[in-house]
C-alpha cells in the first residue's frame, strides 16, 4: 500500500479489463443457476437468478432481522462453521479472509477517491480538498493495510506449508485447490517484494521497483478480480450468497 | 435435466470449498473406503472417493459446467454420457441421506435436499432409482410399503385397547410399526391407554406418509394423493396433535407434508418422547418400575439431525429408574447413521447391514447392554446388525422399554404379520 507503480493509465486499463472479465464471468455463472427453478418458474436466466437471490435475502431480513445479522456476522465475517470443525483451519482461513478483504475495501475506497479527484480535475478544473484525494487515503491506510497483508501472508503461508508437509491434505487437494493457494501465495510474495523494493531494500535491483510493482498490480488485478468467477475463488461470492439466501434454521 | 433443481441449489454446487469435512464424517464413504461394502467389482481409491459427498457435489458441478459453463457457451455444450449418469446414480443412491455432511458443511450446503433433488433428476432422466427401489411406486399402490392389506393396518391392536373415532390426539402408526415392528405400535398405544389419553387411529385410512418415494427421488401424484388424504382424514377426526413412533414418518409429516398442503398443517406433529414429556409437564404421572440395564441411545437421523429433537428421548430414558445411560462417541448432530434411511435398506441391504454393524460397534465400545432408539426402521436395521455379528446385545424402541417399565403388556396379538415383526 505504501508503494505503487504510478502507472495510472495502465492500471486503469487493466482494471477495466479485469472488471469486464469479472462481470462476464458472473453473468455466465448466474446464467447457469438461472436454469433452475425460482418459485414456480424454471429457466429464469441470469437476471431472474439475481432477482431471486435479492428477494430471498430481503425475505430473510424481513422474517427475522436479528437472525440475519447473526448469520452475516457469525456466518460470513467470523465463519463460525469453520471454527466448529477446526480451530486451526479457522485461524488460517480468517487470516486469509480478513487479510484479503481489508486491502480490498481500502482499494475500493482509494479507487472511489481517485474517481472523485479525476472528476474534480477534469470536469471542474479545480483541486479537491486533501481528504478527497487518493494520496491522502493511501497514506491513511498504510499501517492497517500492512497489518492485513502480513495476516494474509501468514495465513496463506500456513496453507502452502500444510499442502507441502501433510500427505492427507495433499491427497485431498486437486488443481483447483493448488491454483487458489499458490496463486494467492504468489501474488502476496510478489507484493511483498515490490513493497520492499520500493523501500530500497534490494540495493540496485530496487531501481526496477516501478516495473516490478506494475507487474504485481496487474497480476493482483487478474487473479483477485478477473479470475474470480472461473476458479475456486468464486466460493468467496457463492458461500455468502448461499448463507444469506438459504438463511435456514441451522445455528451459525 | 437440471431444471428440477432450484436456482439456489445450482448455486450451492459452486459453493463447496472442498474443505473435506464431509469426507471425514460420511458413514457411507467410511464403509466403502474400508471395503466393508464394495459397490463395484473393481474399484480404485478415486472410485471410492466418488461416493463421498464432496465428490458428488463436484461431479454435479462438472456436469452442470459441461452444459452451461464458459466452454459450453463458447464451443457448445458437451454430452453427459449414459455411463457417466449410471455411475453417478450408484454414487447418489448409495447414500442414506443421513445429513451428516449437511451438519459439518462449512459452506452450509443443504446437502440432504441436494441429494433428493439429484435423485429426482436421475429418475426424470430414466436412470434412477436404484435396484429394487424402482418397485416402490408399484408397491405403494397397496397403500403401504410392505404390500400388506390396508384393512389389516390394525391387526396388531390388542383387543382390550379402545381408540376413539374422533380425538385431539392421533397416533400415526406408520407402515413399519404396523407390519414389521408391531411391538412398537403395541407399546405406544399401551402407554397412551395407561395415561388415559383419548386418542384416535386412522386404521385402514392411514396411508404411507410418502417418505420412501420422496427419499428415493420419486415424488409422484400418488404421494401427493396419500399425503392429502392423510391430512384430510386427521383433520376430519378433529386432531390437534399427531404423535409418531416412526422417525421417517415424523420427518416427512413435519417437513414435506406442508409443502403439499400449501400451508401450515392443521395439527402439531410430535414424536412419542416429546408428547410423553408434554404430558408429564402437564402433571401426568408415570408409574415406572426400575429396569437394571446399561443402555445407550441412537438418535435416528430423521428426528435428530433433520428435526433437531435430541433431548426429549434422553430425558425420558433418564426418567426410567435403574437404567444406566451412557452416550456413544458419536451422538446428536454428529451421530453415526444406522444405514437404513434414504431407501438404502430396501435398495442396497448389504450397505445397510455394514453400516448397522458399525453403529453396533459404537455401542459395544461403551459396554452398553442395550441399544435404544425411537424409530422402528433403525430398530430393524440395528437388530439385523446385532444378529449378523452374533453378539449378546438387545435393541429396543424407547416406547417398548417405557411400556415394560410401566408394567404394561407389550405382547403382540396373533396376526398375519407377527412372524415378520
Amino acid at each position: 500500500m505504501g508503494y505503487y507503480s504510478g502507472e495510472e493509465l495502465t492500471i486503469a486499463v487493466v482494471s477495466s479489463i479485469a472488471i469486464a472479465i469479472f462481470v462476464f464471468g458472473l453473468y455466465i455463472q448466474f446464467r447457469k443457476y438461472g436454469v433452475g427453478i425460482a418459485g414456480r418458474t424454471s429457466k429464469v436466466g441470469a437476471i431472474g437468478f439475481v432477482r431471486l437471490i435479492l428477494s430471498l435475502i430481503l425475505k430473510n431480513i424481513k422474517k427475522d432481522p436479528k437472525r440475519f445479522v447473526k448469520l452475516f456476522v457469525f456466518g460470513i465475517l467470523f465463519q463460525r462453521m469453520i471454527f466448529r470443525r477446526s480451530k486451526f483451519r479457522w485461524v488460517m482461513h480468517l487470516m486469509i479472509f480478513w487479510g484479503w478483504i481489508l486491502p480490498f475495501i481500502f482499494f475500493m475506497i482509494i479507487v472511489f477517491f481517485w474517481m472523485v479527484d479525476w472528476i474534480y480535475g477534469h470536469m471542474y478544473g479545480v483541486e479537491p480538498s486533501i481528504y478527497l484525494t487518493p494520496n491522502f487515503w493511501i497514506e491513511e491506510f498504510e499501517t492497517p493495510a500492512n497489518i492485513a497483508e502480513y495476516m494474509l501472508l501468514g495465513g496463506i503461508s500456513v496453507a502452502v506449508v500444510r499442502r507441502i508437509i501433510s500427505k492427507a491434505v495433499r491427497e485431498m487437494s486437486d488443481f483447483h485447490d493448488y491454483f487458489l493457494t499458490f496463486s494467492l501465495f504468489f501474488v502476496v510474495i510478489v507484493g511483498l517484494i515490490s513493497e520492499l523494493m520500493g523501500k530500497g531494500v534490494f540495493g540496485e535491483l530496487s531501481n526496477y521497483a516501478p516495473q516490478f510493482t506494475l507487474f504485481y498490480e496487474i497480476t493482483a488485478l487478474l487473479i483477485f478480480v478477473a479470475f474470480v468467477p472461473f476458479t475456486k475463488y468464486f466460493h468467496m461470492i457463492a458461500v455468502p450468497l448461499v448463507i444469506l439466501a438459504l438463511g435456514d434454521d441451522r445455528d451459525v | 435435466m437440471f431444471e428440477r433443481f432450484r436456482c439456489t441449489q445450482l448455486l450451492e454446487f459452486d459453493a463447496c470449498t472442498r474443505c473435506n469435512e464431509c469426507i471425514e464424517w460420511c458413514p457411507v464413504y467410511q464403509e466403502i473406503k474400508e471395503e466393508k461394502f464394495v459397490p463395484w467389482d473393481t474399484m480404485c481409491e478415486e472410485d471410492k472417493l466418488g461416493f463421498s459427498p464432496k465428490y458428488r457435489v463436484l461431479k454435479m458441478r462438472e456436469m452442470l459446467n459441461k452444459k452451461y459453463g464458459l466452454r459450453a457457451l463458447i464451443f457448445g455444450p458437451r454430452e453427459i454420457t449414459k455411463e457417466e449418469l449410471e455411475r453417478y446414480r450408484d454414487q447418489t443412491y448409495m447414500c442414506t441421506t443421513c445429513g451428516t455432511c449437511r451438519t459439518v458443511c462449512e459452506s452450509r450446503l443443504d446437502t440432504v435436499s441436494l441429494w433428493e433433488t439429484t435423485r429426482e433428476m436421475l429418475v426424470g432422466e430414466g436412470i434412477g432409482p436404484y435396484g429394487k427401489q424402482s418397485r416402490f411406486l408399484e408397491i405403494l399402490k397397496s397403500g403401504n410399503m410392505y404390500e400388506a392389506k390396508q384393512e389389516e393396518r390394525l391387526c396388531w391392536l390388542p383387543s382390550d385397547i379402545e381408540f376413539k373415532k374422533e380425538a385431539e390426539v392421533a397416533y400415526f402408526v406408520g407402515c413399519t410399526a404396523a407390519f414389521r415392528a408391531q411391538k412398537v405400535a403395541v407399546a405406544s398405544v399401551r402407554v397412551l391407554d395407561e395415561l388415559g389419553v383419548p386418542f384416535t387411529l386412522l386404521g385402514e385410512e392411514e396411508l404411507c406418509c410418502g417418505s420412501v418415494l420422496m427419499r428415493s427421488g420419486q415424488p409422484s401424484p400418488l404421494v401427493e394423493n396419500y399425503i392429502m388424504k392423510n391430512i384430510e382424514n386427521l383433520k376430519k377426526r378433529g386432531v390437534k396433535k399427531v404423535v409418531f413412533s416412526c422417525a421417517g414418518c415424523m420427518k416427512t409429516a413435519t417437513l414435506d407434508w406442508p409443502k403439499y398442503w400449501g400451508k401450515e398443517l392443521p395439527f402439531e406433529t410430535l414424536t412419542f418422547p416429546q408428547y410423553i414429556l408434554q404430558l408429564v409437564d402437564e402433571g401426568y404421572e408415570l408409574d415406572i418400575k426400575p429396569v437394571r440395564k446399561k443402555v445407550t441411545y441412537h438418535d435416528p437421523c430423521h428426528t435428530g439431525r433433520h428435526l433437531g429433537i435430541y433431548e426429549p428421548p434422553r430425558r425420558l430414558i433418564q426418567m426410567i429408574p435403574g437404567l444406566e445411560f451412557v452416550e456413544m462417541e458419536r451422538t446428536r448432530e454428529l451421530q453415526r447413521c444406522c444405514g437404513a434411511g434414504g431407501a438404502v435398506k430396501a435398495g442396497i441391504p448389504q450397505l445397510a447391514l455394514a453400516m448397522s454393524k458399525r453403529r453396533v460397534e459404537d455401542a459395544i465400545e461403551v459396554d452398553a447392554e442395550m441399544l435404544i432408539s425411537t424409530c422402528p426402521f433403525c430398530r430393524r436395521n440395528l437388530r439385523d446388525g446385532i444378529k449378523e455379528m452374533g453378539i449378546d446385545m438387545e435393541m429396543e424402541d424407547l416406547m417398548v422399554i417405557l411400556a415394560e417399565a410401566m408394567g404394561l403388556n407389550t405382547e403382540v396379538p396373533e396376526n398375519p404379520y407377527l412372524y415378520k415383526s
